[in-house]
């Protein structure tokens, strides 16, 4: 189905392209050597603490919260204050225990949400397995049970969650930054003097340190069929590295041959000519747009120098604030936690191949925490949890992520 | 006295004769014999994946060419440390949607056919069929609206009489009524179709009958509507009965979530996951395989047992 590109791709030869995903071809690797693909995103810190800072302001806190104890002065207020009005304030939302993980658990616990070694052992275990996650779980479980974390947070989607931001009822999400990152940005857009202001954080710090885990680049790439030619392979990789090399070639790739135009008095800032309600019908939608990356990352980064707590109410400001959420000036992984196995190439694939119980031990965390969070379960029972956890199978998927350790070493 | 019996002619045509003689009524049924054939028939071959250590990247080729493992998908399926739990709800499930929506339609059916306004009676007839053109999609869009702690209508009531707000998208106890209440609205007005037809289709010779034995209208229905359109009633229940692994993945995945998968997670959701999500599609055609033979040994059952108590079957 597909083919690797191992000796088509030259750094020399694709600068555009060595600059932007140069060090991430690793994920694309395999054991072998073998590179099958161009990676598309890069190491990330994707799960701030977001949140209304128009809000924390009429409540009267002006800081981004830096340790926890700032973290529930502000969501308490944000309670108490009922600052979204009729009762209706959400303090936090997020769209499931995993969101909040990435988020949070590295405060609590020395591993953050990734595996980790029990040098007790000398063994990969899961990352809810170890020392500090029960605290974790009763931070969250006392947010849940004071009506802090939003109540239907486990069972809804990104959708209903950016419907609910669009409302002005959430006051703060610990998620993938886009979820309501680009509501607010929907919410500019739809009104350019609204009085909602995002603002975000990557530096909350817990009881053990940084709170947000660092995000590996993932294995997810852009890959070649295996009937194309040799020709056709150079093509491809010439076209992203034009793309991500020269800006008006990204630009042209994104919103189309000549239906763009640099922001007046930027020289990197573009704006669609196409108004939004005519793309239905324009044939071209930016389907050749491949790269995520872009070039001249640093002057963008310097376009938005402040650091921004908080952005211009503006549409275009607020929606490229938002999407350069993830460039390596704000999403930095240095700023943030990273985990033990961050630049180790574990094959969870392999495990759920090679372990059938692994499907079965997921299916008991993600339940039974869940559980945990929303009272349904007393916390009591964490050590209970662990023994089904194990009686279903969880030491043979940690001898099977112990033996691919190993393998590394 | 000499009784002539009448001369059997036979065939002069044969076969090919038969098949060029009528060949326009072929000619009609063949675009459904060729739909059946290449999308019913043609994608068994598939099945063989189920045997088989396939690996995507092969593509199609995988099928034929992927090491054979003989039962080892069929082995992880039943040895799941939650196949119990999985059975278990996909037959509780069903077993409910049987209980409740089965005689839901019969009854709806009965009950119109009672009716003597016949402007109400079209009327009842069309609101009831109107759930059954939503899709399932705007149908739990609108339970989440009913139903949300937040938001919802029900909970707005609940606080209104001084209660607490129930969760009851995430609460157990309340998450297979939500289901089963809902596929009874949504098909009870579709499927007391059949039963109407048949119950026009009855000989009103038979009502007079019972009329002149005294019947009133209640008897008339249990001595003569009944067992009327009892043979529809036991092939509908046979062919219900062989969907009997079929719990509603549609309506499940799009209302479920962790809290609930104790009651909620089916065969069909669970090979979702970790079948299709995972990419084991080999693993997710065993479980498919398993569910089929399973309805097979059903519909067989049940019409054997149909046939047994004097019923029609279904063959």
């Amino acid at each position: 189905m597909i083919q690797p590109i191992t000796d088509f791709y030259d750094e020399s030869l694709y600068p555009g392209i060595a600059e932007q995903f140069g060090p991430y071809m690793a994920v694309m690797t395999d054991n072998d050597g073998e590179l099958w693909g161009l990676p598309r995103t890069f190491d990330m810190a994707v799960y701030p603490y977001i949140y209304r800072a128009d809000y924390a302001e009429d409540v009267g806190v002006t800081e981004a919260p830096a340790t926890i104890d700032d973290l529930n002065t502000l969501l308490y207020l944000f309670q108490s204050e009922d600052v979204a009005g009729e009762g209706k304030t959400i303090p936090l939302i997020c769209t499931g225990i995993g969101e909040l993980e990435w988020s949070l658990l590295a405060g609590y616990t020395d591993y953050g949400r990734g595996l980790w070694l029990d040098s007790t052992d000398n063994k990969i275990k899961l990352w809810y397995v170890q020392p500090g996650y029960k605290d974790f779980l009763t931070q969250v479980a006392q947010w849940y049970a004071d009506g802090i974390l939003y109540k239907e947070s486990f069972n809804i989607n990104v959708q209903q969650l950016r419907e609910l931001v669009t409302e002005g009822r959430v006051c703060s999400s610990l998620q993938w930054h886009s979820s309501m990152g680009i509501a607010l940005q929907t919410m500019y857009q739809a009104d350019e003097n609204t009085e909602a202001v995002g603002a975000f954080t990557h530096k909350l710090t817990g009881p053990k340190g940084l709170c947000e885990t660092a995000y590996k680049g993932s294995s997810t790439g852009l890959l070649i069929s295996a009937k194309a030619s040799d020709a056709v392979v150079a093509a491809c990789l010439k076209m992203v590295d034009l793309e991500l090399s020269n800006l008006d070639a990204w630009y042209n790739s994104t919103y189309g041959m000549d239906a763009w135009k640099y922001i007046e008095g930027s020289e990197i800032a573009a704006e669609a000519t196409v108004p939004t309600e005519d793309v239905a019908t324009e044939t071209y939608q930016g389907e050749y747009r491949v790269a995520l990356g872009k070039t001249r990352i640093d002057e963008f980064n310097e376009l938005f120098k402040t650091d921004a707590r908080y952005v211009e109410s503006n549409g275009e400001t607020a929606g490229l604030f938002f999407y350069y959420m993830y460039t390596r000036q704000y999403s930095s992984v240095d700023d943030v936690y990273q985990p033990f196995d961050f630049h180790l190439n574990f094959n969870g694939t392999a495990v759920s191949e090679e372990v059938p119980e692994y499907s079965d031990v997921n299916r008991m965390y993600e339940e039974e925490v869940v559980k945990f969070v929303t009272g349904v379960r007393s916390l009591d029972e964490w050590d209970d949890f662990i023994a089904e956890l194990y009686a279903a199978g969880m030491d043979k998927v940690e001898d099977a992520y112990t033996a691919q350790y190993a393998d590394m070493q | 006295m000499t009784v002539f019996a009448p001369a059997v002619r036979k065939n002069k045509l044969g076969f090919l004769g038969t098949l060029w003689k009528y060949r326009f009524y072929y000619w009609l049924a063949l675009p459904g014999l060729i739909y059946f054939l290449v999308f019913q028939y043609g994608p068994m071959a598939g099945i063989l994946m189920a045997f088989k250590d396939f690996s995507p990247l092969e593509g199609y080729r995988g099928i034929i060419t992927g090491d054979w493992v003989g039962l080892a998908n069929f082995e992880r399926f039943c040895n799941s440390y939650y196949f119990w739990n999985i059975m278990g709800n996909t037959l509780a499930i069903s077993g409910l949607k049987i209980l409740y929506g089965f005689p839901a339609p019969i009854i709806l059916a009965l009950l119109l056919n009672e009716v003597r306004s016949l402007h109400f009676k079209k009327t009842v007839q069309t609101i009831s069929y109107m759930p059954h053109f939503l899709s399932m999609v705007v149908v739990m869009g609108i339970l989440r609206k009913l139903f949300s702690a937040d938001t919802g209508y029900v909970n707005y009531f609940i606080k209104l009489m001084g209660g607490e707000e129930i969760t009851f998208l995430a609460d157990e106890r309340y998450f297979r009524g939500i289901l089963v209440g809902s596929t009874v609205w949504q098909t009870v007005g579709w499927g007391s179709i059949i039963y109407l037809a048949a119950i026009t289709g009855i000989d009103p010779a038979l009502y007079e009958a019972a009329t002149i034995d005294g019947a009133n209208r209640l008897q008339q229905v249990f001595h003569v509507t009944i067992p009327s359109i009892a043979n529809v009633v036991v092939i509908m229940l046979i062919l219900r009965m062989g969907q009997i692994l079929n719990a509603g993945f549609e309506q499940i995945f799009l209302l479920y979530s962790p809290a609930v998968y104790s009651v909620a997670d089916i065969i069909d959701t669970y090979v979702y996951r970790e079948g299709l999500i995972s990419m084991n599609y080999e693993y997710a055609t065993a479980v498919g395989l398993f569910k089929s033979v399973v309805a097979v040994i059903l519909v067989l059952g049940t019409n054997i047992i149909a046939r047994r108590l004097g019923q029609e079957g279904i063959w």
